[in-house]
């Protein structure tokens, strides 16, 4: 096999390789999620709570997730307190979304507290990644 | 009477550079922004002097030390015959204002030893740096205040003088600074002009400026040109990722060893929220910040935050800090709504090396 060939195939390889892992880190959740009594999840429940406006108890001012990662899940968003930039939540735009579970599991208790006040259960949880990974 | 050349050309170019070299260094010495075009003036300004000194050994026949300084008695003299020119014999400086000269040069060497320690010891750069320490370079930038006002006074006096002779003569004598060509009796020898080494020091002081200002035109938006960033701190992977999900890595050389020690036990309710640090991580950061505090680093920013904070309070804000709030009193309240900067959190919004922890004069840019 010439060179070029096998720089073409290795690289045909990440990108076959690379959606598969995302879906199967995803996967793994939603199992997981199940084995906690939770399921069938709904991408459009989980696309309905996205935008859903929340009172916190220690907030002023209603929150919900796009109060910081924006409507437009293929945009930038922004740190509601910081203004720090936040890169795109959709997969199809940002590579490194839901592929690791310790990230996916602390940014949803620490984002679920800051945003409802408590934890999200293993079924909005499921609800979520399931419109999260079709983005 | 007629006109003679009495200023040559290379103490026309001197007076005026030197006149222009020390208003921009007054003008640029107080913003840390201007730092860089302060050094400039500066050394522009000693450099000048060292030239005088050599030239008043071997310049013009009105330029020569020899010629124009002449001792106190020569002064009180002066001063006795003050309203009555015509007894004085002197047709370059005369002896009052050969004194401000003296004090001037005198004063703008000790402005540029003062300035070097305090360059050295504050900011860790120049020929002295390491060689004095943070407090001393701030213990002898108060001097360096005092000598810059002892020198705006002399000028002033200088200013005075000249306008006084010009009265006194009936000639423009700052005209004559141009020119180099005064009244004086017929008979009064001219000085030679030294074209050749007047067009050599400009020839070297453009070279000068063109060699320091250069990269500035290289300099992008992406990449400014910082010319006071110093040598990185240390960083620390870790540190960086966990504290950039939501904010700046300030650099744990912000605040004192205790503040980060208490803000990683209390991460469990961190502003508001919950960091869910695991103990290891915890205890990775705690090592590295209190190994790279405001204690540890050698750098004017961390020193003086350090001396502001009374040692039984650990503030967990730096804005909360009596140097932070000393250093940004004057910023207009406007200025930290402006969706480019959006709060006193965002260092990085004028502090162009606020990511490197270095806080240096010579970074600091009001945003767009």
């Amino acid at each position: 096999m010439s060179r070029t060939l096998s720089f073409i195939t290795a690289g045909l390889m990440v990108f076959a390789v690379g959606p598969v892992v995302a879906a199967d880190v995803v996967d793994d959740r939603l199992a997981a999620y199940q084995a906690e009594g939770a399921g069938p999840f709904d991408a459009a429940r989980g696309e309905a709570m996205w935008t859903r406006n929340f009172t916190h108890p220690k907030a002023d001012k209603p929150r919900s997730c796009a109060s910081c990662h924006t409507d437009n899940l293929k945009s930038s968003g922004k740190h509601a307190r910081t203004g720090k930039a936040i890169d795109p939540m959709a997969p199809s735009v940002n590579a490194e979304r839901l592929t690791e579970v310790k990230k996916i599991e602390k940014w949803f208790v620490r984002n679920c507290k800051w945003t409802m006040g408590r934890e999200c259960t293993a079924q909005e949880k499921g609800d979520f990644l399931s419109y999260l990974r079709l983005q | 009477m007629e006109a003679v050349r009495i200023w040559e050309l290379p103490v026309r170019l001197f007076h005026w550079m030197f006149a222009a070299s020390c208003s921009v260094a007054w003008l640029s010495g107080d913003d840390p922004r201007y730092t860089d075009l302060h050094l400039y003036a500066g050394y522009l300004a000693v450099g000048l002097v060292m030239f005088r000194l050599g030239w008043g050994l071997i310049g013009g026949r009105y330029a020569r030390f020899g010629q124009f300084v002449l001792g106190p008695g020569a002064v009180l003299g002066h001063l006795r015959h003050l309203f009555d020119p015509s007894r004085r014999q002197d047709h370059g400086h005369n002896p009052a204002g050969a004194l401000a000269i003296l004090v001037m040069l005198g004063l703008v060497l000790l402005l540029g030893l003062t300035g070097l320690i305090v360059l050295g010891g504050e900011e860790g750069f120049g020929p002295l740096a390491g060689v004095f320490s943070i407090a001393q370079g701030i213990g002898v930038h108060g001097w360096h205040d005092w000598l810059a006002w002892v020198l705006l006074a002399v000028v002033m006096l200088h200013l005075a003088g000249v306008a006084l002779e010009s009265l006194l003569q009936r000639q423009n004598l700052p005209r004559a600074m141009i020119t180099g060509l005064k009244m004086a009796p017929e008979g009064v020898t001219e000085s030679r002009n030294f074209s050749a080494i007047g067009w050599m020091l400009l020839l070297v002081v453009a070279s000068y400026s063109a060699a320091w200002f250069f990269p500035y035109l290289k300099a992008s938006e992406a990449e400014p040109y910082l010319p006071f960033v110093g040598a990185e701190l240390k960083q620390n992977a870790q540190w960086q990722e966990s504290c950039s999900e939501c904010h700046l890595d300030y650099h744990p050389s912000l605040l004192p060893a205790r503040s980060w020690q208490r803000l990683l036990d209390e991460q469990g309710d961190h502003f508001g929220e919950d960091l869910l640090l695991s103990p290891n991580t915890v205890a990775a950061l705690k090592e590295y910040a209190v190994a790279n505090s405001a204690e540890q680093v050698r750098r004017e920013v961390s020193f003086r935050t350090l001396h502001s904070v009374p040692a039984d309070e650990s503030p967990l804000r730096i804005t909360d800090t009596a140097y932070w709030k000393q250093a940004h009193h004057d910023i207009d309240k406007a200025q930290w709504v402006r969706p480019s900067v959006n709060g006193k959190f965002n260092c990085a919004a004028c502090h162009q090396d606020a990511g490197q922890g270095g806080f240096m004069n010579g970074a600091m840019r009001l945003p767009e």
